[in-house]
Order: structure tokens, then sequence, then C-alpha cells
């Protein structure tokens, strides 16, 4: 109940398509979603391969509360060996794709093997067939979202696909659906394009069944209510992600100029309120409004537009494409868009973060790892490292928009230096002899908050499995009121357990601080066969978080990759709340290994091991 | 003595005393507590909120304490957990 029972596994060097039952067994050990998905990567493929190589797998998996009326129930996660870390890697999405699929009858879809020409996989419930993507090959999203529609005759069809950067291997393509969402981190556009997928297409028609309807409607009903008056629901809906900008400069933890500094002053150029301001130009804001994924009550999203007036519509791109496609409103600002491509890289431009935002989306670039990487570039420009000569004559400075928007075009058509940050920001240091600048853990690049001052994060950036990211635990409220070391080992460690069940059971991780994680176990309960109380959430949680950590250190990872990058153990804080201070990750990490039950090298025990049933 | 008390992340969702400034300046017999500055200020609803005094974290564990003595520019953060 709740799964669908059902899996598709498409192998894509035979052609060949074939449903097999789910495992029921992992379905209670693992829930669904990135748990599930994780145990199936973790049984099938070997960790030490190349991620580009056919022998890699990708997985798109929904979770049990996936397509169901539970608040936010539209995620999915698409599951692989990260092309950019080498990681296991699980990216999760939200928007109408993951509700299609699992109403098509799906838990999961694994992708194996590798066409030999492009091709893309259309499922209509049981029907299900790989066609020719030749016509397709070179197209962006946004043109391959509507031309599919129009050519399956199919105006419902749901569409995850890959632009130009997943074509040609940029290290942090990602998989974009509904034109503006994405399975966005480690590079499983690039994992995708390796295989020469370029689309996925669905229609779903399947309903999806309920343990205990009755129960289930009562307590979905509950949680809504509770979302509803929710303080927190509230802000997000009215000011989206975007709104912690504010938050973090005032605080003193916001990375600028590739984390030389840590608060930004061209903030009130590029926060929440500057995109809610008239413009002169038409008397409209940048903001257009918000808009909500499959399920979702809270409708963080943002839809925005660029100034009709700004030069950057004006012109070709190095393509030929008429700039001028980027006028209409489209997927709008989130925090960690608006830092990557704002303070990081010193720019105070709206438009051109909205330029380079729409860019992401139309060609599938993951736009915390793109802005990252374009600050090292920026850095490595200042510093001398990269030359004039290297850049074409672009002037690659920090708060140099139109510098910006180019070189985003660049890396999305691998072209010129495109091509090196189009490697990410730890290849690209290392090309160019400069490995401390690059702002990354597990060669991944950083998120928006700047680890001397949140302490928590910090550890939370080093243990993460899959790479920096900020979405694998959560200790940021603590962290800004309590700016130190104490308590945060705990903390991370429990966190890391609540966002590893949340992001296994088919909703939404922002839902954490809206409404208690019991009435997810409430619902969860309804749903699905057996007994799910929180305790057995928190046990699966942190059983999908040694899963994956186990995955990482038989693929080559060690003590000596969870850390953080020399800037932020050696350069102190220069203002705010951590003025002074630097991160001091050595006290925390050992901590947390025991709490987590590992050695001294951070290899879950025997013991840790037999209590998770691993 | 004089407070001034500034919000930071609450957007439109401001507290009535606010109207439609971030900035509110309040007075009250100090020393006092940040409990009573927000309590003044129409804040009685503080899960998620972090006080600063200029550069520094005042704890919550130190709300109850009188150790707000006047003529301070207090900053009250809206710290949910963004994405």
């Amino acid at each position: 109940m709740a799964w669908q029972n059902n899996i598709l596994r498409v192998n894509l060097t035979t052609g060949t398509c074939c449903n097999e039952p789910l495992n029921r067994d992992w379905a209670q050990a693992y829930l669904g979603q990135r748990g599930l998905g994780s145990k199936y990567l973790v049984e099938e493929i070997d960790p030490t391969i190349d991620p580009l190589s056919p022998d890699n797998k990708l997985i798109i998996a929904t979770g049990p509360l996936t397509a169901t009326t539970a608040p936010t129930g539209g995620r999915s996660s698409a599951i692989t060996k990260g092309a950019l870390t080498g990681a296991i890697a699980a990216s999760n999405t939200g928007g109408m794709f993951g509700a299609e699929l699992k109403m098509a009858g799906y838990d999961l879809l694994i992708i194996e093997g590798r066409a030999n020409a492009p091709v893309y996989l259309w499922i209509q419930d049981d029907h299900v067939e790989l066609r020719s993507a030749e016509d397709l090959w070179g197209k962006s999203v946004w043109e391959t979202e509507p031309w599919l529609r129009k050519t399956l005759g199919e105006p419902q069809a749901k569409i995850a696909s890959i632009g130009r950067a997943g074509e040609i291997g940029v290290k942090y393509a990602c998989i974009v659906n509904d034109m503006d969402r994405a399975y966005g981190r480690s590079g499983v556009g690039a994992v995708m394009g390796s295989k020469m997928l370029k689309a996925i297409a669905v229609r779903g028609t399947v309903g999806v069944e309920i343990d205990n309807p009755v129960a289930f409607q009562q307590t979905v009903q509950n949680t809504k209510a509770i979302l509803q008056d929710s303080p927190v629901r509230k802000r997000f809906t009215a000011r989206g992600t975007h709104n912690m900008m504010d938050v973090t400069n005032q605080f003193g933890s916001l990375p600028t100029r590739n984390c030389r500094d840590v608060q930004f002053e061209g903030v009130k150029d590029i926060n929440v309120d500057a995109a809610k301001k008239p413009r002169r130009s038409d008397g409209k804001a940048s903001l257009q409004s918000n808009k909500a994924c499959f399920a979702c009550t809270i409708a963080c999203g943002r839809v925005a537009t660029i100034d009709p007036e700004s030069p950057l519509l004006e012109g070709r791109d190095s393509q030929g494409g008429d700039r001028s496609r980027y006028r209409p409103p489209s997927g709008g600002l989130e925090y960690e868009t608006a830092f990557a491509f704002g303070p990081m890289c010193g720019i105070d431009d709206l438009d051109a973060l909205n330029y380079v935002n729409f860019l992401c989306n139309e060609q599938g670039m993951d736009p915390i790892s793109l802005g990252v990487s374009i600050a090292a570039a920026m850095e490595l420009f200042e510093e001398g490292e990269i030359t004039s000569a290297d850049t074409n004559g672009i002037e690659l400075r920090f708060g140099n928009a139109e510098a910006l928007a180019h070189v985003a075009e660049l890396t999305a058509f691998g072209e010129g230096i495109g091509m090196d940050i189009g490697l990410g920001a730890e290849r690209l240091c290392q090309k160019y002899g400069r490995s401390e600048l690059a702002m990354v853990v597990k060669g991944q690049e950083f998120p928006g908050y700047d680890p001397r001052a949140l302490k928590g994060m910090g550890l939370a950036y080093a243990t993460s499995n899959r790479g920096c990211c900020h979405m694998r635990a959560r200790p940021m409220v603590d962290d800004f009121s309590n700016v130190s070391n104490d308590g945060k080992a705990s903390l991370v460690k429990e966190t890391q357990d609540l966002t590893s069940f949340i992001d296994s059971s088919g909703i939404c991780v922002f839902t954490n601080v809206m409404f208690p994680a019991e009435h997810l176990a409430e619902m969860i309960d309804a749903a699905c066969d057996g007994e799910w109380t929180i305790e057995r959430l928190y046990e699966v949680g942190e059983r999908v978080w040694n899963l994956e950590r186990q995955f990482n250190l038989d693929a080559g990872f060690t003590r000596a990759d969870d850390c953080l990058p020399p800037r932020m153990t050696s350069e102190p804080a220069k203002v705010g709340a951590a003025k002074g201070q630097v991160a001091d990750l050595s006290p925390l990490l050992d901590e947390y290994y025991q709490l987590r039950g590992w050695d001294t090298e951070g290899a879950p025990t025997l013991q840790t091991l037999t209590r998770l049933k691993l | 003595m004089p407070i001034e008390l500034k919000l930071i992340g609450f957007g439109d969702e401001r507290p009535l005393a606010f109207q439609s400034s971030d900035r509110l300046q309040i007075e009250l017999v100090t020393p006092t507590s940040v409990r009573e500055i927000l309590h003044a200020a129409g804040i009685d609803e503080t899960g998620g909120l972090v006080m600063m005094d200029r550069d520094n974290v005042i704890p919550e564990h130190c709300w109850d304490e009188p150790n707000i003595v006047g003529e301070q520019y207090l900053t009250l953060f809206s710290a949910f957990e963004g994405g």
C-alpha cells in the first residue's frame, strides 16, 4: 500500500524495458525515494566505477507519499554515482514529474547502460518505449518540453530532460523537470547525458492505493491545518527562500566574493524587497508571483521577469540564440541561486542574477555549482592565474555582471573558458595550480551559509554524503543563536537522520520547520502497511545515512574528505557574529563519529552495521 | 531609555506595532530583558527568532535576564531554515 510495488527497468544498451516487482523487504527498511533508490544503487553497481561509464545507473525514485494528498507529496529523487563528486548522489526535485511517474504505476525507474544514439523514454502508464531523440539532441530544456508534448500528442505529459550542459558533460549538469524544477546537485544530468538519454516523458493515470484511507485523510487534514497556520509557512509563501539573504548578510554568514568576505554591501539591490520593487522601465516588479509544486500549500517557488530594457536581453548568444527569449516570466530566484550569482560573485545586478538563473533552467545546470565555480574563476583571474588570454578578453572580475552572464553562457555551451568552469571549482582550481581557492567539500560547491559563523552547518557540509550540501542536515536555527561548537555534533547527526527519512518519504524537507515529524509518521503509518512510528523513521534515516556512507568509503573516500576548504579554517571572518573566528572542525568530527558509531577513521563499526541491519 | 529594535527577514509579516517599518523605538524602564522588549513590541511567539545586540548574539537562555540597559540597537532575526 502506498507503494506501487512496481519497478520499471530500462536498459539503454539493449533497448529493452521491463517491469519487475518492488523488493518489499527493502521498502520496509528504506521506505522509498532517496533511501530505497540508494539501496538499489548500492546493490547494483560497483562503487569504484567511472560515473560516466555505462556501468553507472540512474535511478528515479518516488516515495510512498508521492502522488498522494499528503502536503508537498510530489517529491522524487535521482540517485546515481555523481559525475561531479564520485560520491553517491541523491538529488531531490518537486514540480509535477515525480507524482506523474508514480501515477503511471512506478515506484522506481532504473536506467542502465548507454544508448548508441540519442533517445528519449516515453511512459504512458504500462506502455513504455524508447524513441529516437536525434531531433532533440542539441535543444534546450525549454525547447524539449513543448516539442515532446506536441510530438506525443499528450499536452498533460510531464517531462524531465537535460539541456546542452548535460549533453556536453558539464560536471554539475542537472536534470530539469517542469521547465524550472530540477534534480539539481552532484551532476546527475551529466550521468543522464553520458547515457545518451535526452528526456523522460510520462503520463500517468493510475491511482495510489492507501492502506487506511479514512485515517490518512484525517491526518492529512490535521497536518494541513498546522501548515496553514505556521508563521514560517507564511513567510515562505510571501517571500520564498530568497528571504534568507537578509538574515545571512546581517549575521555575517553570507559567502561573498568566493568566501573572502561574509557580508555583501550590495544586498539591498538583490534581496526580496528589490525583487518586489517596481521598475522604472515598465512599472512592474521583477517578482511576478509565487507557485507551488504538486500537492503543496506552501508555494515557495517564484516567477520572475528580467527588466525589458535590460541590455542583457539584446543581441544573440554565441550559439546564435536570440536573448530576447528570456523576456517572458519564468522560474525566479531561490536563495541559493541568488547567493551564488550575487554575493559569491560580488554582483548586485538583479537582472543579471535572473538572466543566469533562466540560463541554468534552460540548459540544465546546477546554479550553486555554476555560481561558485565562476566565483573561483573570478578569484583566479584577480590573482593573475587566469589571464585575459584565457578568457578571450573577458574581464572576469568580482562584480562584473556582464562577465558573469557571458561566462555562464560559455559554460552551458562548452566554449572557451566555459570549458574549464564546467569542470567545477575543484578541477578548475587544480588546473590553475590554486586548489585552495575551491570552495568545495568532496568536490561539490558551497551553498550560501558560511561555516565560520554557522558551526553546525560546517560539520554538515564536511560530512554530507553527496558532497557539500545545506539540505542534508538542518542545524540553522540553532546555528544562528549559538555561535559555538557546543551541541552541534549531536544536532547535525539527528537532523541528518531526520532529513534522510523525509527525503525517503515523498514530501518536502522544508516542512520540517512547519510541522513536527510526528505528523509525517502518522501519514506514513496510515498510508503504508506495517507500523510506522517516529522512532522507526529515525532508524530508517540512520540506516540510509550509513548505507550512503559505506558506499562512499567503498568508492575510496576517507576521513580526510570530511573537511572544509583551508580558507574556512585559516582565514577568520572579518565581521559579524563570528568576527575573528574560523571553523574548528576537528573536535566536532571526533564527537560526531562517536555519536554515529563509527571508528576514528569514519567507518561504521561492525556493531553499528549489525544494529542497523546493514 | 530608548531601545531600537530592527527586524530582519519578516517581510510583510511584521508585528502590528512596527506598522510598515522594519524599525521600532521602544521606551522602557531599564534595565530590562529581551523578553520584555519583545512583549512591548507585540511579539509573544518567539520560535525561530534570534536576537543580536550589534554583532553579538543574545542566547535565548538569557532572554529573561535584565541585561538590556538602554541606548541599544537590537536586531531580531526570523531565522527559519532557508533552502
